[in-house]
């Protein structure tokens, strides 16, 4: 029974997984271009258990990609020890003003999930 | 054997098999820095810094904020953690000419340090913020 909780929990993150939304600004002042990021993920860190007992499977993000056209900008490697639903702030001087800047993650069960936005003032 | 003696021998065993794997204390920060740096000499700048809060209630969600932007060359930045399962929370590598700022939150579980490193073509660079545990929501100790 807890081997068949384990495994409906499992499907349901990877449903939340799938489903999750990137949140995803960039704003340019003063040369300095600040991408502020919401990720709608649970980041377990598989340390936890349900009221019945049974342990709820880690589920977090591993790393995001920060890429500005081809160029990796800058990559974020995470642990299970961050918050649920993360709030990453990257202040880059590299994109300015009207160019376009993609963030990729992907979670430690191969989960992953892109978003493209355009550099504002 | 009388009740409280037996007890004293319970609690004293019970502290000899601690789970060292769920108890990183300052010594596992301390080796994943030398493992991280190379046993480098690690520096202080002060436009380096960590902003944390000074209390925070346990369990609660922390924001922790790591500057670099005034330190040149930074390819990479740490943010590491003792007293909590995982010791390395973040890593932030960046392509060479940005000035990084990086803003996570993380879960508290105990009062803790947190440390940040920069690794420049300077050498290596640390920054570190205690939390403590408020034992109130009123602000009180």
């Amino acid at each position: 029974m807890a081997g068949f909780r384990r495994v409906v929990a499992l499907l349901s993150y990877r449903v939340v997984a799938a489903v999750s939304d990137i949140r995803l600004k960039a704003r340019y002042r003063n040369g300095i271009t600040e991408l502020t990021l919401r990720i709608d993920h649970p980041m377990e860190s598989g340390l936890r258990s349900d009221r019945s007992g049974t342990a709820i499977p880690a589920l977090y993000i591993k790393s995001i990609d920060v890429l500005h056209g081809n160029v990796a900008l800058a990559t974020l490697t995470l642990s299970s020890q961050v918050s649920r639903n993360p709030t990453i702030v990257l202040q880059l001087n590299s994109p300015v003003l009207g160019d376009r800047v993609s963030v990729k993650w992907l979670d430690n069960l191969g989960e992953s999930n892109t978003r493209i936005t355009t550099v504002k003032g | 054997m009388d009740r409280r003696r037996w007890l004293k021998g319970v609690a004293a065993t019970s502290g000899l098999i601690w789970v060292p794997a769920l108890a990183n204390d300052s010594t596992g920060v301390e080796k994943t820095v030398n493992a991280l740096t190379d046993n480098t000499r690690l520096r202080k700048h002060q436009e380096f810094f960590i902003k944390v809060p000074g209390k925070a209630l346990l369990s609660a969600v922390v924001p922790v904020q790591v500057s670099a932007s005034m330190l040149r060359n930074v390819t990479r930045l740490h943010v590491l953690i003792d007293r909590h399962p995982v010791v390395e929370v973040a890593r932030l590598d960046v392509a060479p000419g940005t000035e990084p700022i990086l803003a996570v939150h993380i879960r508290l579980e105990k009062p803790c340090r947190i440390t940040a490193l920069a690794k420049t073509n300077n050498g290596w660079f640390q920054a570190s913020g205690r939390v403590a545990e408020l034992q109130s929501g009123c602000g009180s100790e």
